[in-house]
């Protein structure tokens, strides 16, 4: 085994999955956009004890996002409508991903755009870097242009993630929008186009008033649902997807507890990334990544991996 | 750096007859890193809480020694609501301090201004400026007048307005604000409070004093990583929780 390959082995349980290649430490990878570029969470944890990070969205040119407030709370949830801020995909390879990377962190870059030209501008610039993967994010909900438009539309996705494909050789992983009547065509459509693995999902849209003031609590009116709240939702869908794609499946949506990555592997997830449940609580990662290792010792399983597609139906 | 783990709660009590909540919470870690202007994020809710979010709340006071700190609130919703419950020897989830505070420079004579909540983070700043500063609070009514004593206990002086003229002086904060400046031989000004209180008060000090704001805006993470609490500043946004809450007013872009 080469020596640089690492695992963790807690309780007696082999942790590590590998993703299209790549080798995660553990299953447990930190959201896009809820965990910066990792720096901001280095009093509880490095991103080099997870299995991977994936950064907050860069773009092409730098983006300012909406106007506040860009967040309200919702039972077990929350609405998010951050559009994208973020300094540009040239900052951040100049800036943190070589922390990242010297860190020793695996680094799964979060990329959105709002057309195909800038989408492969940036995806071109990422393949000349040291990052790890690429997360294709056609599923973002709260900007104008580009963003969900690629995820609800299967043809779009399709020709986006092919061109894609041609501007880099990194493992690409599309993250995909659950805003959509039928996530399998969608799944099934940027498998064929070159996808070497799916994640999902991204957040669902929704809206909240304010009745005192009558007036909507985002100043982008609508945002993206994320949290507990909508864990049963991006679980089936994990599970669809798993059953009709061959590619490796990257679960998330609303997992707090290890419990919940335990049942959200079950359901199909080769790896699950964490998001909101940080702002609970920041060890969350470390917290989840402890009670898959738990759960597997407790049921005898000698590797986390053993849990993905678990399932008993019938 | 920022701590995490539970505090145990050894004094609650009301403040006046406003209803106003104080909580002293014992966290040797945080009573001996932070700086006035700081905030901690408090879990609100307990165990399987639906309440996904930490409710930001200023530092009004910390002390070494016993490794205690004071935080005041007004109960406006769910969360501090939820806060306004707990008891002596409960556990706290917290986490701080966070944030960067007040930029305190020694000999200066300062004005520290507070409107509304905004009081809580100020006092803390009284409490280290001491006779160096002057306190200037508004409030809506006598009713809702709080945490005087404490101003005063600090040594620094003090002047009170109400909108309503029900105690002390009728009219606005920013009256007082005026009157010292205009009396002249002050360094800094100190405020937070409502944005229009804030805005008003950046407009009287013109460039005469140096001027630091405390903001406020809904947060995420409270960490600095999500980007939910941006403000407006003149090279673009910034994070209030983790670039602020403290700001130089010369670089906010008042509203
Ligand atoms: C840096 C900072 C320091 C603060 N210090 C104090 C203090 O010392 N004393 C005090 O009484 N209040 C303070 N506040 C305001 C306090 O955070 C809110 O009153 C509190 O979050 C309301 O929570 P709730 O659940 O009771 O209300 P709800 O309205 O039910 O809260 C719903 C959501 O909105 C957020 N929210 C509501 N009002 C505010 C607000 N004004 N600012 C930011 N987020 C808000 C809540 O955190 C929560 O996520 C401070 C705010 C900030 C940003
Ligand atoms: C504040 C915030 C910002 C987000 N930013 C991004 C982003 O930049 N790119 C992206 O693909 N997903 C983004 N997401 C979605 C998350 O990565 C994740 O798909 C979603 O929140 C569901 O997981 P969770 O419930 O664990 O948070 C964001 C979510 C939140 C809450």
């Amino acid at each position: 085994m080469n020596e640089h390959v690492k695992k963790d082995i807690i309780k007696g349980v082999d942790l590590s999955v590998n993703i299209c290649g790549v080798n995660l430490r553990n299953p447990v990878i930190t959201a896009s956009g809820t965990c910066g570029c990792g720096e901001e969470y280095a009093p509880w944890y490095s991103a080099a004890e997870l299995g991977a990070i994936s950064v907050k969205a860069v773009t092409l040119e730098p983006r300012e996002g909406n106007e506040v407030p860009r967040i309200c709370e919702t039972p077990s949830g929350i609405l998010n409508a951050i559009g994208l801020q973020n300094k540009g995909v040239r900052h951040f390879v100049e800036h943190d991903l070589p922390r990242l990377k010297s860190e020793g962190a695996v680094v799964i870059v979060n990329l959105a755009g709002r057309q195909v030209s800038d989408y492969a501008e940036t995806a071109s610039i990422i393949d000349g870097t040291d990052a790890d993967m690429i997360e294709l994010n056609i599923s973002c909900p709260n900007v104008h242009k580009g963003g969900m438009a690629f995820g609800t539309d299967k043809n779009m996705a399709a020709e986006l993630v092919s061109e894609i494909r041609r501007c880099t050789s990194k493992p690409l992983i599309v993250k995909l929008t659950p805003n959509v009547t039928d996530i399998t065509e969608i799944a099934l459509a940027v498998e064929t186009a070159g996808a070497d693995a799916i994640s999902l999902i991204n957040t669902l849209l929704g809206m909240r008033i304010d009745i005192r003031t009558r007036r909507p609590m985002l100043a982008n009116i609508t945002g993206g649902l994320s949290g507990p709240a909508v864990f049963p939702v991006a679980l089936r869908m994990v599970w669809q997807v798993k059953n009709k794609v061959k590619i490796p499946v990257i679960g998330m949506g609303g997992i707090s507890t290890g419990e919940d990555a335990v049942e959200m592997m079950l359901a199909g997830a080769d790896a699950i990334m964490v998001g909101t449940a940080m702002f609970a609580d920041p060890l969350a990662p470390i917290r989840i990544r402890d009670g898959i290792a738990d759960y597997c010792a407790i049921n005898g399983l000698p590797a986390a991996r053993e849990l993905t597609g678990g399932v008993i139906i019938g | 750096m920022s701590n995490y783990y539970p505090a145990e709660i050894v004094g609650t009590a009301v403040l006046g007859d406003s209803g106003v909540r104080q909580i002293v919470f014992r966290s040797p870690s945080i009573a001996s890193t932070c700086s006035p202007g700081q905030f901690v994020n408090i879990a609100c809710g307990g165990e399987h809480s639906s309440h996904i979010l930490r409710r930001p709340i200023s530092i009004a006071g910390a002390d070494r020694e016993s490794g205690c700190v004071d935080i005041r609130f007004d109960i406006k919703g769910a969360g501090t609501a939820w806060m306004a419950e707990l008891k002596t020897g409960e556990l706290l989830d917290v986490i701080g301090p966070l944030g960067k505070g007040y930029p305190v420079e020694p000999g200066k004579k300062c004005l520290v201004v507070g409107g509304g909540t905004g009081i809580y983070s100020v006092l803390f700043l009284a409490k280290v400026l001491g006779a160096g500063c002057k306190a200037l609070l508004g409030f809506r009514n006598s009713s809702l007048i709080n945490s005087i004593s404490d101003f005063e206990s600090y040594g620094c002086g003090l002047s009170i307005i109400t909108d309503d003229g029900s105690s002390g002086r009728k009219g606005f904060v920013t009256e007082l604000v005026a009157e010292e400046l205009d009396r002249g031989g002050i360094d800094t000004v100190y405020a937070c409070g409502p944005m229009g209180m804030l805005k008003a008060v950046n407009d009287i000090v013109g460039g005469r004093a140096e001027y630091y704001v405390s903001l406020e805006e809904r947060m995420g993470c409270g960490v600095g990583a999500c980007m939910a609490c941006v403000c407006h500043t003149l090279v673009g946004y910034k994070r209030v929780c983790a670039d602020g809450p403290v700001f130089n007013a010369v670089e906010v872009c008042f509203k």
